[in-house]
């Protein structure tokens, strides 16, 4: 049978291992319903035309700009929000590397780098620039960024 | 034993809150009965409105109210008022707000904006900052004799220029006579975008009382307050800005923003809150951006290579609107010769009106944009001259004793250009040449570029700083210095810690700013936020510990001068085990019966610029200028002759910061506008169709520097203090942008041996420029 | 944030999908196939596109199908991008996707987004053309298996209705000497400025391009150059420029003269690479 969705309509969707009940219209993208309806601001809207990655979060561990899908189309599917990953070894190395300054594409770069980091146990320089690239940061010249990813590399 | 803090790379206080996503900035604040406002822009460079339909906007659902220029169609501005919240009659370039709609949500506004309708008659548009000055060119505005402007800037009725400067020192004209040397040249570039990550947004409310609240996306919330009390003549005590963090302002989050236009927006609503976001593409357009340049250069040698005049004239293109380019324009004839030792010269730096959208600050100030220019120029000489550029620049390199462009003494302060030029030559090994050919297809090539740096900034300038303790002893330093990702709240909690001699981690910071509870601060902005808050908060600091020492001395029963403050204790200087703990003293000390003394300990502390003049109107004589930054900066390049495209495989920089108060704090600051500098040259910039529309509006048409594009960091700090900056210190933020564009323009004219005199440095300009160059032959 | 409402619809076979389109095409809705989603949404947004239904086709199961048999390579039309690329049953088209958008966009992008998208780039279809895929497709009339040759002219002929299903690839010419050459502005991640894929087959150059002009080709007239060996490299080259089905066109990314020039240098190379001539 197919399945509609026409004005309101409550899914659920499973973020960072919780499952949300939630209220949607299909017009409304992911990451809309993220930071409006769920209060899970990590991601940012940074362009919302899947230019900037600020928004970037996880599905099926993989990165996924949330700008650019649609909220009904996630149902059944494992979304992970910055704010699902706690302590990794990633955000340590961001820390410890200087690999934010203002803070505002860290979310999506982070949610990225773990995803790298979760597939590839020790990615090459081109696998870490083929992946990374899909993010865009002004503040810190990807030098600390860079740095970050391969010290979790090196720690392995 | 004293602990030091300043000089060690403390990390940034808000590191766990960043990288978890927990970090709010505006956008990510709750409010309580939110309106949302959207905004309908201009599709046209310039046209007349005829007509605007707001009827079925007004009856879309959810709508509150909305608005046309008429409502408050008054022009506003920062140091020349010409522009209207929203546009009144005439629009004068592509993105220009026309009409907002008030609604309940985001969606309706959205949906009514788009229903209201708009009759423009297209006017003919002026395309370039040249073009602006032609008699022919249409004149943006008419009634730029009756603009309000500050002294500083010199609008001419009639004309297209919004502000000139002029600089008038030695005698130019009898330097050209006897030049041995000379060149001349014409530069451009098109104006362009800052894109910090975070577009703005601001939040306005006007309460029952009066009250008018905003919150903004600023780097300069005081100066959006007095702005707002000046333009809507409320009192200014009644008027609260409040700035969280924000993601990244590098300039464009100075000076007033979308706050004017919030508060009307609010105001006809009786005052709800309403909330605007920029959009990306209205970040880039219909907010302020970079501004652009076109140039001519005249230099001037003798026969030792000895730099003997410069004839520059700078046509800045503001766009439509005056902003903080009418200051720009000024800042960068301060610093027009770059840092040459230069006793003759000339300059006429012009602000001029366009069909551009406008430009505000932009990291550098004025200076990135003459740096280019001069930069190019002087690699342009050593070639006329035949001599290794760095020679040239070692020869010419201003120092100590020599004056600036406004006659001011370049000091005892002064930095150490050769030791940075020398140091950067060897970190890019200069020394193995210029040119290199790998293969028939690529060459490796070098080139530098110097740069310097003061804030252009009001000559009373200041900043303030105030302590308060907590029961624990911890210290709480409120500051109003926007966190924008520059890192200046965890060296100001260094300087405190060093000063009271305490742990870092007790040493607390406010992260947002508040108007009505921090001091009057001027902007985070002009990369001064550390010298002048850094200087507040060591006067703060030794405000406590002087009244720590008093409230201890009374209960140690000793001369004041006999105390100590270190380790959260005041002890006697020589008996150290006869102490009190800071904790027991910071809210008044209490005696065993119950007597209490001394009252809470509130440190306070200030800094206003010194001895700041203004400049003469036909000469530029004064003093502008803070402190000066130098520093020299070059790029590696593989460039590849098949396609004409190419990698910077090394960027390197040296300066003289004076002090480096937090050795990785301060690399990130050099690397992150080393990109910025790199980025800005190799791909920015607006690209305009015949009409003067913007084509590149998106950050998917709009190119910045990627991961992976950037190149290995060399940096390095040259250390000649600051005699009035905190620990000798100056500063380093903006900086690192400057020389980058002029070295990596100056790397890839060596490459293909053709002086390239624009930007972007996309391949395909550099194609035709080769290709000419070859007609040419 | 989209602004404008309109009904979704999730297919769980492409029959249903395909009745569904014609039940809401009748009622005069403007529907669109969801597959991927990237430029809808995108396009949505700035109000470039509008549509009062999608009909979301990525849970039909021949649809995300990604498998090798003995003779051929299939994959379905919502596989992303990044899959195949990983994949690699074809190492020429995965290079020619690996420069489509970015990594974490290519997780979204599928190859039938690709191919039926409004934007004219199109880089999926320039391996599959000089490979003369399969195309399977859902038609009123059933199921349809025709060469991408006779159905790609500009863009994908199909009608309004017909959901792409399946690429089938002859595992014939996965091993076969091939060349791909990318131009960009000045980003890596960017939209080409042009596109040039090449293949060798029975001694036989195929070429396909896109970005050069207005739209993605492979075109015969052409091949006939690039083979007739009793031209020289340079008469070949300059014959090719000469005799392109539609001028080189300009925009802001890329000048006709740089282009031109580009082209000519990269097919000098392919010529190099896989050496047509003597």
């Amino acid at each position: 049978m197919m399945i509609t969705y026409k004005g309101n309509k409550e899914i659920s969707l499973k973020i960072n291992n919780e499952i949300y009940k939630v209220v949607v219209k299909p017009n409304e993208t992911l990451l809309n319903i993220l930071r409006d309806k769920l209060e899970l601001t990590g991601p940012k809207a940074g362009c919302e035309n899947g230019d900037c990655g600020a928004c970037t979060v996880l599905i099926n561990d993989k990165p996924f700009k949330s700008c650019m899908a649609l909220a009904v189309e996630m149902e059944g599917n494992d979304i992970t929000t910055i704010e699902g990953l706690k302590k990794t070894e990633i955000q340590k190395a961001f820390i410890d590397k200087e690999g934010y300054q203002c803070g505002y594409c860290t979310s999506g770069f982070i949610v990225n780098a773990y995803a790298l980091l979760d597939k590839y146990k020790k990615p090459n320089e081109q696998q870490i620039k083929e992946w990374l690239n899909s993010n865009l940061c002004r503040c810190t010249g990807y030098e600390g960024i860079e740095r970050a990813v391969n010290k979790v590399i090196d720690n392995r | 034993m004293t602990k030091s803090f300043v000089g060690k790379s403390i990390k940034r206080n808000d590191g766990l809150d960043k990288i978890s996503g927990d970090q709010k900035y505006l956008d990510d604040l709750k409010f309580g009965g939110l309106l949302y406002a959207s905004i309908l822009s201009s599709p046209h460079a310039h046209a007349e409105i005829l007509n605007i339909d707001i009827k079925e906007a007004e009856n879309s659902p959810g709508v509150k109210r909305v608005l046309t220029g008429d409502y408050h169609p008054h022009a506003m501005g920062l140091y020349l008022g010409d522009k209207p919240p929203l546009a009144v009659q005439k629009v004068r370039y592509y993105g220009e707000p026309v009409a907002a709609v008030i609604a309940k949500s985001k969606a309706d506004a959205e949906k009514a904006v788009q229903k209201i309708r708009v009759k423009y008659k297209k006017l003919n548009s002026v395309s370039s900052s040249r073009e602006s000055l032609k008699k022919e060119a249409p004149i943006l505005h008419q009634n730029l004799k009756n603009y309000n402007h500050i002294p500083d800037v010199v609008p001419q009725p009639n004309s297209n220029i919004a502000n000139l400067t002029k600089i008038r020192k030695g005698n130019y004209q009898k330097a050209a006579k006897e030049a041995k040397y000379v060149i001349k040249e014409k530069f451009k570039f098109p104006p362009g975008d800052h894109v910090a990550m975070e577009n703005r947004s601001a939040v306005a409310e006007i309460k029952a009382n009066g009250d008018v609240q905003i919150y903004s996306t600023t780097q300069a919330p005081f100066v959006v307050k007095e702005l707002l009390a000046f333009n809507f003549d409320i009192p200014t005590g009644k008027i609260n800005v409040i700035a969280p963090p924000i993601g990244g302002g590098f300039g464009g989050k100075a000076g007033l923003q979308l706050e004017g236009l919030a508060y009307i927006l609010s105001k006809s609503v009786g005052g709800k809150p309403v909330k605007i976001v920029n959009k990306r593409e209205d970040d880039m357009v219909s907010s302020p951006g970079h501004i652009g340049l076109e140039a001519n250069v005249t230099i001037t040698a003798d026969e030792q290579a000895n730099i003997t005049g410069m004839d520059l004239q700078y046509y800045f293109d503001a766009g439509a609107y005056a902003d903080y380019a009418v200051n720009v324009s000024r800042a960068a004839a301060i610093s027009a010769t770059g840092p040459y030792r230069v006793d003759n010269l000339n300059c006429d730096s012009y602000c001029l009106y366009t069909n551009h959208p406008f430009a505000t600050a932009y990291r550098g100030f004025g200076h990135i944009e003459l740096a280019y220019v001069i930069e190019r120029s002087i690699d342009i000489l050593a070639k006329k001259i035949d001599i290794d550029p760095v020679k040239l620049r070692l020869i010419n390199a201003i120092s100590k004793g020599d004056t600036t462009p406004t006659r001011s003494l370049m000091d005892n302060n002064t930095g150490d250009l050769k030791a940075c030029i020398n140091k950067t030559a060897e970190l890019i090994n200069w020394d193995q040449g210029s040119v290199v050919k790998i293969d028939n297809d690529k060459v490796i090539a070098r080139g530098m570029g110097l740069l310097w740096k003061s804030p252009a900034m009001p000559t009373n300038t200041d900043a303030g700083a105030i302590l308060t303790f907590n029961n624990d002893g911890s210290v709480n330093l409120h500051n109003s210095i926007v966190e924008i990702g520059q890192g200046t709240k965890t060296a100001l909690r260094q300087i405190v810690a060093e000063k009271l001699q305490m742990p870092l981690n007790k040493v607390h910071i406010t992260s947002e700013v508040n108007t009505k509870t921090g001091p009057h601060d001027w902007a985070t902005a002009a990369s001064r936020s550390l010298m002048m808050a850094g200087r507040a908060a060591i006067n703060a600091s030794e405000d406590a510990i002087q009244q720590l020492k008093n409230t201890a001395a009374r209960v140690l029963r000793c001369p004041v001068e006999d105390l100590t403050v270190a380790e959260q204790k005041v002890f006697m200087t020589d008996e150290p085990n006869i102490f009190i703990k800071v904790r027991d003293l910071c809210l008044g000390y209490v005696y065993e019966n119950g007597n209490a003394i001394g009252g809470q300990i509130i440190g306070r502390g200030n800094y206003i610029a010194r001895k700041l003049s203004s400049m003469d109107p036909k000469t530029g004589e004064g003093r502008p200028a803070l402190e000066w930054t130098l520093g020299a900066q070059a790029v590696k390049i593989e460039f590849n002759l098949r396609n004409y495209s190419y990698e910077i495989k090394k960027a390197a920089s040296t300066m003289d910061v004076g002090k480096v108060i937090n050795p990785d704090l301060a690399r990130g600051q050099v690397t992150g506008a080393m990109a910025m500098g790199l980025s800005f040259a190799r791909s920015e910039g607006f690209s305009f169709n015949s009409s003067n529309l913007v084509q590149n509006d998106t950050l998917r048409d709009y190119k910045i520097l990627r991961y992976g594009e950037h190149p290995n960091y060399y940096v390095e700090f040259i250390e000649t203090p600051q005699g009035d900056g905190p620990f000798g210190a100056r500063g380093l933020g903006e900086q690192g942008v400057i020389g980058m564009p002029g070295a990596l323009a100056n790397a890839i004219s060596n490459a293909v041996n053709q002086e390239i005199k624009e930007l972007p440095l996309i391949p395909e300009l550099i194609y035709k420029n080769v290709k000419e160059g070859h007609n040419d032959d | 944030m989209i602004s404008f409402d309109f009904d979704y619809y999730r297919a769980e076979n492409a029959k249903e999908a395909l009745h569904k389109y014609l039940e809401l095409s009748e009622q005069n809705q403007n529907v669109l196939y969801y597959n991927g989603g990237t430029e809808i949404v995108t396009y949505a947004r700035k109000n470039k596109i509008k549509f009062s239904a999608l009909i979301d086709i990525q849970n039909i199961p021949e649809c995300s199908v990604l498998k090798s048999n003995e003779k051929q390579i299939i994959i379905g039309s919502s596989v992303p991008l990044n899959m195949i690329i990983e994949k690699n049953y074809f190492p020429l088209l995965s290079n020619s996707c690996r420069g489509i958008a970015d990594h974490t966009t290519r997780n979204q992008i599928t190859i039938g987004g690709n191919l039926a998208g409004k934007l004219p780039y199109k880089e999926a279809v320039l391996s599959l053309l000089v490979a003369n895929a399969n195309l399977k497709v859902m038609t009123q009339n059933g199921i349809t298996i025709k060469k991408i040759t006779q159905l790609f002219d500009k863009r994908l002929q199909l009608k309004p209705e017909d959901i792409l299903l399946q690429i089938h690839i002859d595992k014939g010419v996965i091993d076969l000497p091939y060349f791909q050459i990318r131009e960009v502005k000045q980003s890596e991640i960017d939209y080409p400025i042009m596109h040039l894929v090449a293949l060798k087959q029975n001694d036989k150059i195929k070429t396909s391009l896109s970005s050069l002009c207005a739209f993605p080709f492979r075109d015969k007239d052409l091949e006939t150059i690039i083979n007739d060996n009793k031209l020289t490299r340079l008469e070949k080259i300059d014959q090719v420029v000469n005799n392109l089905p539609v001028p080189i066109s300009s925009n802001y990314r890329g000048g006709k003269d740089y282009k031109e020039m580009l082209f000519r240098n990269s097919l000098n190379s392919c010529l190099d690479q896989l050496g047509s001539e003597i």
